[in-house]
């Protein structure tokens, strides 16, 4: 019974369902910690550079896919995070790692005054909001060229790996942001699993709703603009530190780069946790790739694919895969509950449902309502 | 359940392995590199002075990139986004390679291609392009990086390896930066020279007294200011006012209503882009008709085309590249080759002219090596003595040494005829204006 309870509070799915997707995971991680040692510097950077850009979508997702907070700022929060580890570790001579502590606090602070309009403000009026500071800001940025160098950019040291460490710079630096970008993964799961989420999910779905049920509708979204505002100034913080270099031209501090990261989740899966790093690797190596045919084809098929995406999941690639998984294993439910002999069926029942009816053996095991991310939680009008 | 859960885990398991032995196997070439170069001697070229040796170089190899019929160098510059206009260049120069490569065979028999790398005019991305163009595509030097940022972000690196980074913008780099990289040769005239040279013939053909300058903000801005203030001084003209304006400013009439109230008889404009057109139609608006004297980057023609006609009659600039006219024998030449190899190319934009004429010198450079390593080329770029190139303007000689990385010192001044929409040299005595050494008085 406590076991169920336990189930039913985190949403759990079936248990093939979250095995396989802890095997991909491990899998992936497998992958990735062989990366920096068998592969040349440049790819090791392309790679870096992904899990980077990959740490705004994470927010982004938790605003919007979770949320339904739409931000098209977050240019402006990576660019904060950037530009205070970047001034802190060049200006103030500080080491990194103590940089980072700083700027997340900072970054939180700034996510913390753009959220509060959103309290009262919501949908295109919020987007327009957010928009405004993501178009201001490489102009502010431009003004405060005496502490941010404008736009020949703000430079600092790039990481170098430790003595100790035996490694190269460009391994080392693969490795922190797989780091911070595994445990950003680990916060955004356990942040939209728990009471956080379920608040989160249950104002995207219905705000009236929410606050009946005693939801305090702006601090929970507030807080959402604050912690998302950390996943991109974490982001900043790392790119500086790895690319050595930050500007008002470059591409993740302008508008275009909040496009990049909205565009990113929507491939993705706004609301997974896998979903925003798919996109991204769509999102920075989709256009090189194609550039080799035409540089002009390279965006005009990334947008084709966007729209494709769009119109055939709306909850992205990483959402279309786990239906998919879902399908086969009920597939292979069917199948089996057809070979076996009818007392059979009813004699084995799955552990965590009821009897499996004969004649429907391809209905969901878990007759509870599933909380997963992404699905409406309360049965009503989803704002798209 | 348990049978199910182990046949799942046997089938992730294997696809897993899999994976991970596909991983390996791709990236078998591993953490090294090498290169097979054969016999990279040149017999034609001449004896060049060393600057840089090889106990300057970190982990120095001598010739990747270079096979017995290939030259292979790489760029990188922004070929699309907001700035792809400026990536032309590198499009101009990949035509003026196929035309070498078609024409003379290449260099020595090796043919010349350039591995494009798209950057979208950002520095981080330049940086990233620089090191794949190295380490994967094994380029033997990088040529035409056609942004400051991207330039000078990549030139330290390049310096420690020796490696060539020919014809590439650090423009507005001041001359202890540039001489602390003798690896680099600046692939336009340097800002503040060329600034100079404005201030030049506005002092010695209009001779003009009092001077107002707009500039966009930024280091762009400031290197130009640095030359105008320079020959300001040396010839007693005043600058009585200096607006800047930043590049997102939606107008610029304020600046201009400012400038015209102090009375200048000449107006030197330091812009980019669409604003060129816009400070020239607000300074006719404003009622003020002063000389005008503009930067290279003001001068396209397809911008001075969105201003009023009567707004650009008569403005001056300055280039170092031939005019290139239909029925001129060399400009046909330059257009028909350009249309074989690149039909997409709009062979008018200045862009285009630049880029094949950094191919010029960049072929010159290849040419008088002794040896095709990356030492050889550095040193062989630092000791161009008076060399001509097909696209230059007359008089525009190309010259280097161990303490001038600027090839470019002379610049032929033009004059925007708004009748037939185009530039035409000044015949006048100030109208070719020598560059040599003013970068030690602009950066003192």
């Amino acid at each position: 019974m406590s076991a169920q309870n336990a189930r039913r509070r985190t949403g759990a799915r079936d248990p093939r369902y979250v095995l396989a997707f802890r095997i991909l995971f491990a899998v992936l991680l497998v992958i990735a910690i062989i990366i920096p040692f068998t592969n040349p510097p440049y790819f090791v950077g392309n790679v870096t550079r992904i899990f980077i850009a990959t740490l705004p979508v994470l927010g982004m997702s938790l605003l919007t896919g979770f949320g339904g907070l739409t931000s098209i700022g977050h240019n402006a929060l990576f660019g904060v995070g950037a530009y205070t580890t970047a001034i802190l570790a060049s200006d103030a001579g500080w080491p990194w790692w103590l940089t980072m502590p700083f700027s997340i606090l900072t970054v939180f602070l700034t996510g913390v005054v753009v959220g509060t309009p959103s309290s009262r403000i919501k949908g295109l009026f919020l987007a327009i909001v957010t928009m405004a500071l993501g178009a201001m800001f490489p102009a502010i940025i431009h003004r405060l060229e005496f502490i941010t160098g404008g736009n020949m950019g703000k430079k600092i040291d790039r990481l170098r790996a430790p003595e100790w460490s035996g490694m190269m710079s460009d391994q080392w630096s693969y490795l922190v942001c797989l780091v911070v970008l595994l445990a950003c993964m680990l916060a955004l799961y356990n942040l939209t699993h728990g009471r956080f989420g379920r608040a989160l999910m249950s104002i995207r779905d219905q705000e009236t709703a929410a606050v009946a049920m005693g939801v305090r509708v702006a601090r929970t979204k507030v807080l959402a603009f604050g912690v998302s505002a950390v996943f991109a100034g974490l982001g900043g913080s790392l790119f500086v530190l790895t690319q050595g270099i930050i500007s008002s031209e470059n591409l993740y501090v302008t508008l275009t780069g909040s496009i990049q990261f909205l565009a990113a989740m929507l491939i993705g899966g706004a609301s997974s946790v896998l979903g925003p790093l798919i996109g991204t690797v769509l999102a920075e190596r989709l256009p090189p790739l194609l550039s080799g045919i035409d540089p002009v084809l390279a965006h005009v098929l990334y947008g084709v694919l966007l729209i494709v995406v769009i119109l055939a999941f709306k909850d992205g690639i990483a959402g279309a895969c786990g239906r998919l998984m879902l399908r086969l294993l009920k597939q292979r439910d069917a199948k089996k509950a057809g070979a076996l002999p009818p007392e059979a069926r009813t004699a084995t029942p799955s552990p965590q449902a009821g009897p499996v009816a004969p004649s429907d053996a391809a209905s969901p095991q878990n007759p509870e309502p599933d909380i997963t991310p992404g699905s409406p939680i309360l049965p009503m009008n989803t704002p798209q | 359940m348990t049978l199910k859960n182990t046949a799942l885990k046997r089938l992730t398991q294997a696809g897993a392995i899999a994976a991970i032995a596909a991983l390996t196997l791709s990236a078998c070439s591993g953490r090294g590199g090498g290169s097979d170069a054969g016999n990279v001697t040149n017999d034609a070229a001449s004896d060049v002075e060393q600057v840089l040796t090889e106990d300057d170089c970190m982990d120095y190899q001598a010739s990747p990139g270079i096979t017995d019929d290939e030259i292979k160098l790489g760029s990188t510059f922004p070929g699309s986004g907001p700035l792809a206009s400026i990536g032309e260049a590198n499009s101009g120069m990949m035509a003026y390679f196929d035309y070498l490569n078609e024409t003379e065979g290449g260099i020595d028999g090796r043919k010349v291609t350039l591995v494009p790398r798209d950057d979208q005019y950002d520095a981080t991305k330049a940086v990233a392009n620089v090191d794949e163009l190295l380490q994967k595509e094994g380029v033997f030097a990088i040529a035409g990086v056609q942004s400051s940022v991207g330039a000078t972000s990549v030139w330290d690196d390049l310096l420690d390896q020796c490696i060539p980074l020919l014809m590439s913008t650090v423009s507005g780099s001041p001359l202890d930066e540039r001489l602390a990289h003798p690896n680099t040769i600046d692939g336009l005239i340097p800002y503040a020279a060329e600034a100079y040279a404005l201030g030049q013939y506005a002092a010695d053909e209009w001779k003009s007294k009092k001077v107002a300058v707009i500039a966009q903000s930024g280091i762009f801005g400031e290197s130009f200011l640095r030359g105008i203030d320079t020959i300001a001084e040396e010839k007693g003209m005043d600058i009585v006012a200096s607006e800047t304006y930043q590049v997102t400013d939606p107008t610029v009439t304020a600046q201009v209503t400012n400038l015209k109230a102090s009375d200048a008889d000449t107006l030197i404009v330091v812009a980019a882009g669409t604003k060129c057109p816009q400070i020239f139609d607000a300074v006719e608006a404003a009622g003020w008709d002063p000389h005008i004297a503009t930067t290279f980057t003001c001068s396209n023609t397809t911008l001075m085309g969105l201003a009023s006609p009567s707004a650009v009659d008569g403005v001056v600039s300055d280039t170092w590249l031939q005019l290139r006219e239909e029925g001129d024998a060399e400009s046909d030449a330059y257009f028909a080759a350009v249309k074989k190899f690149d039909p997409n190319l709009n062979a008018g934009s200045e862009n285009v002219a630049t880029g094949w004429a950094q191919g010029e010198v960049i072929a010159e450079i290849l040419k008088q090596a002794p040896a095709l390593t990356r030492l050889d080329v550095i040193n062989s770029a630092l000791n161009l003595k008076d060399v001509e190139i097909p696209m230059a303007a007359d008089g525009v000689l190309l010259n280097t040494s161990a303490d001038d990385t600027t090839a470019m010192e002379t610049v032929q001044m033009t004059t925007f005829d708004s009748d037939s929409m185009s530039w035409s040299f000044n015949d006048d005595e100030n109208s070719l204006v020598d560059l040599n050494g003013v970068l030690e008085k602009t950066d003192k």
